[in-house]
């Protein structure tokens, strides 16, 4: 059990990185960005191309996914998230854009790296002993990585000039763009960097798993469902990945992994119901 | 053009298309067929999701669900011998229940737009993940049929089964469910006050797409002679769908068959040319590059979700010079004003006369804000009640009250005489209690005929109205102008002839002569024996066809009485200047 508490803890922390991504381009920057899970498999796919190809350390490899998604994401900007917002669509007409690039970008890792899963070259690592258990090097180190990043993400969010700027940007647009502020480099500085968190996310994922083309769905919904479940709250993010996280390594140990999915999936339907029947009645209760 | 507007012709047009389609169907090679077969697939696919997507507006991704049931219910039922029949029913009933359930469901959580989405989504991916898991239906390699198919049936299903979902989208779009549908999408909450039940709607849309999709997904299956996860539950046939409905333009009937020939055309030529894998990435790659493109061009402007219907449309009217200008209407009502000199003010009715509508004692809470304070106000028919007062006071709630928008913590309200606190806004409507709103709410999806008809009136009735108010030939809404829409509405609310009309500040934004205009249509309304609660901030303009002045303050009624008295009173001046200072003078 403690060993698959500790896996959980470092995909947790994963999750914790790719869902705070998309929780910054929705939450601050009003953006849907359905196309956040298959940026996270491009960020796979750099990595592993570098490592194999260039023979560049993996973690070297992680930066440049970083680059390299937040420049995807950029070109998704421009195609997607421009036009939605002069047709004035809103979120609507996002979903459909981001749903289709996300499409496409699956077709185009097929087309470069064949539909097979691939994973980095295997190699002899002494294992890292936590509490008695062993654990993969590579799984530690995602772990303390994944967790600086987003602390610094958050603390950076909150208290810095630039962080600042970004969340009243997105809260105040208007009176943003009366003060003079760049409103639109904003907008697309707020989804670029969701793009390269789910990048770096991925390179970090690449190290412990292997890839293929279509995993990106299920890391859209791990998004969806995590910062949803948290209100698109930060903190709420981060207990949410977490947990996610760590339910699914138990999970797996204990039912057909099959099933792991669609357990998660219901209790996350079954949350948020429960929270509508909690605020509506203490609703009525309050005016009764 | 005018004859393309027709429904009738429309379905000639569609009748005299299946007859073409099933009479050439049989030349088709062998080659080919397959290809399209894909094709009709996706048309099929993409006019069921065009119900929920198109007309209703709402991005359900559960559509996959309901395909994936039919797909595997075929083929056990095949199996075990039960036939073709019992499985195609069995499923749309079953997904007929689930889509009404799913959306009641989101409805009773509370979500729209973007939350909906990842509602049917994650139910989408709940189907998805237990399939594998399932063991009766071979979880990641599906089931095959037994016995031996007919491809040639199959493709004569599914070219009839396109021809039915076609005749539904065209059946829906031309009946009032289609107008109310459409005023769903573009307004959900001015279309209760307009009386449509938009849960019950809402259910209807999604019963019906459920159903179809689930006819569909049996269909295929047939034809392929197996259901397994990536046909009967993959992601692409949803894309290509939402992607030709777009394309083509969302909620129009022929939009899914243009958007599907733009969108699926290309794949299918490429795939024809070569049998090589790499190439049907490639033609899919350019399949979605196309589509992107075609949806960027035309979302240049806005009002771009009708896609290339509505750029035909656009090139049509330029080419026949028909006007599409809202703004053309103003002119012809300015004739109309000869008669406005005549303001014939109606009688007062009688004291006796019991009112039409009443609110009694009514007082509401938001927090700790106290909106209304004990509020008693009451209308008789044929009389025109002036509802005054600050920015504030809480003439609006009031209104919001009377419809059932927002629910009293005390108090009731009445109408014809009976008690209507707890009925819901729709159900008002039907018991005569209509509305404008501040800001005219039209449903731009819908012509200005639409819009008036919307409000329940026939057809004879709504054209006789729009012409008497100079905007007959009107078509279009987006983008009209402020008196115009304020016109479209009172013709819906005269056309609609309820008992009981609440205007909310219906002169804001118009000039003196237009106010006149409405003032007047106000005052025929009430000489026709409407009860009118007209709410205004503009004094002067209401007062002289007002019979009786409400004025309210802070949430509370601080006078009520004929409008010179009222106007005389000092409370009434303090609310509006505030009170003079002590000492002042």
């Amino acid at each position: 059990m403690l060993a698959e508490i500790i896996s959980g803890l470092s995909i947790g922390s994963v999750y914790v990185l790719l869902a705070l991504g998309f929780t910054l381009t929705l939450g601050v920057g009003d953006m849907v960005n359905l196309a956040h899970g298959a940026t996270v498999v491009a960020g796979m796919y750099v990595v592993y191309t570098l490592v194999t190809a260039l023979g560049l350390n993996a973690y070297v490899g992680v930066v440049l996914a970083g680059v390299v998604c937040a420049l995807l994401s950029a070109v998704v900007y421009v195609v997607a998230i421009v036009p939605s917002r002069s047709a004035g669509g809103g979120h609507n007409l996002q979903v459909v854009y981001t749903l289709v690039l996300s499409s496409l970008l699956v077709i185009i890792f097929q087309l470069v790296w064949g539909g097979q899963l691939v994973g980095l070259p295997f190699r002899q690592t002494e294992p890292w002993r936590i509490l008695g258990v062993p654990v993969d090097p590579a799984r530690g180190i995602a772990f303390f990585v994944a967790v600086a990043l987003s602390a610094v993400f958050m603390v950076w969010l909150r208290y810095s000039f630039s962080g600042r700027l970004m969340r009243m940007t997105g809260r105040y647009t208007e009176g943003a763009y009366a003060i003079g502020v760049p409103v639109q480099w904003v907008f697309v500085a707020v989804f670029c960097l969701g793009g390269a968190m789910a990048g770096v996310a991925g390179g970090l994922l690449m190290t412990i798993q292997p890839v293929s083309p279509t995993l990106g769905f299920g890391f859209l919904i791990v998004a969806l469902i995590v910062s949803i479940a948290a209100r698109l709250s930060m903190f709420g993010v981060v207990l949410v990945g977490f947990f996610y996280g760590i339910a699914q390594a138990v999970l797996n140990s204990l039912i057909d992994p099959s099933l792991t999915s669609v357990v998660i999936f219901v209790a996350f339907l079954a949350i948020l119901s429960i929270e509508r029947v909690v605020s509506t009645t203490s609703n009525r209760a309050r005016r009764a | 053009m005018n004859v393309l507007h027709r429904t009738s012709t429309k379905w000639l047009i569609l009748v005299v298309l299946a007859g073409a389609a099933f009479a050439l169907w049989p030349l088709v090679g062998r080659s080919v067929a397959p290809t399209l077969v894909n094709g009709l697939v996706v048309l099929f696919f993409a006019y069921a999701w065009n119900i929920v997507g198109g007309i209703l507006g709402e991005l359900a991704l559960s559509s996959m669900l309901f395909w994936g049931i039919g797909s595997y219910a075929m083929v056990l039922s095949l199996n075990a011998g039960t036939g073709m029949v019992l499985p195609i029913l069995g499923a749309a009933v079953v997904c007929a229940v689930l889509g009404a359930v799913i959306v009641r469901a989101a409805a009773a959580l509370g979500l729209t737009g973007l939350y909906l989405a990842v509602f049917t989504l994650i139910i989408y991916e709940i189907a998805a993940a237990s399939v594998t898991a399932i063991e009766l239906i071979g979880r990641n390699e599906g089931i095959i049929i037994y016995e031996l198919t007919s491809v040639d049936l199959a493709a004569y299903l599914l070219l009839g089964l396109v021809f039915i979902a076609i005749a539904v989208n065209l059946g829906i779009l031309s009946s009032p469910m289609g107008r109310r549908w459409l005023s769903i999408k573009d307004d959900a909450t001015a279309a209760q006050a307009v009386g449509v039940r938009v849960g019950r709607e809402r259910m209807i849309a999604y019963a019906i797409s459920g159903g179809l999709t689930a006819i569909g997904g049996g269909v295929q299956a047939y034809y392929l002679g197996y259901a397994q996860p990536e046909t009967a539950l993959g992601i692409d046939l949803l894309i290509s769908g939402i992607l030709a409905v777009f394309v083509g333009g969302a909620g129009t009937v022929a939009g899914p068959f243009i958007g599907t020939v733009v969108v699926f055309g290309l794949e299918a030529v490429a795939i024809n040319l070569s049998t090589d894998i790499q190439t049907s990435l490639y033609a899919q790659i350019l399949q979605y590059v196309v589509a992107f493109a075609i949806i960027w061009m035309l979302s240049a402007r806005k009002g771009a979700r009708r896609g290339v219907v509505g750029l035909i449309k656009r090139m049509l009217r330029r080419i026949s010079g028909r006007s599409t200008d809202p703004t053309a209407a103003v002119e012809e009502v300015h004739v109309t004003r000869a008669e406005i000199a005549e303001l014939a003010k109606p009688p007062a009715p009688p004291s006796d006369v019991p009112p039409a509508v009443e609110v009694i004692g009514v007082s509401k809470r938001f927090g700790g804000l106290e909106v209304l304070k004990d509020v008693t106000i009451a209308v008789r028919p044929g009389e025109i009640v002036g509802l005054m007062g600050p920015n504030g006071a809480g003439k609006t709630t009031v209104c919001n009250v009377i419809t059932g928008v927002i629910q009293p913590d005390t108090g009731s309200v009445r109408v014809l005489g009976d008690d209507v606190t707890t009925i819901p806004t729709p159900l008002r409507y039907t018991r005569g209690v209509a509305r404008s709103f501040q800001a005219a709410r039209l449903f731009t999806s819908l012509t200005a005929l639409d819009n008036v008809l919307v409000g329940g009136a026939n057809r004879t009735r709504a054209r006789e109205v729009l012409e008497e108010y100079g905007l007959a030939h009107v078509r279009a809404t987006a983008g009209a102008q402020t008196f115009v829409r304020r016109l479209i509405e009172i013709c819906r609310l005269v056309a609609a002839d309820k008992p009981v009309l609440l205007l909310d500040e219906p002169l804001a934004g118009l000039t003196a002569d237009q106010q006149a205009l409405v003032l007047q249509s106000v005052e025929r309304l009430a000489a026709s024996g409407c009860a009118v609660l007209l709410i205004e901030h503009l004094i002067q303009s209401i007062a002289p066809v007002c019979h009786r002045l409400i004025v309210m303050a802070d949430g509370a009624v601080i006078a009520e009485g004929l409008p010179a008295e009222v106007l005389a009173q000092e409370q009434v001046v303090d609310a509006y200047l505030g009170a003079p200072l002590e000492g002042a003078s």
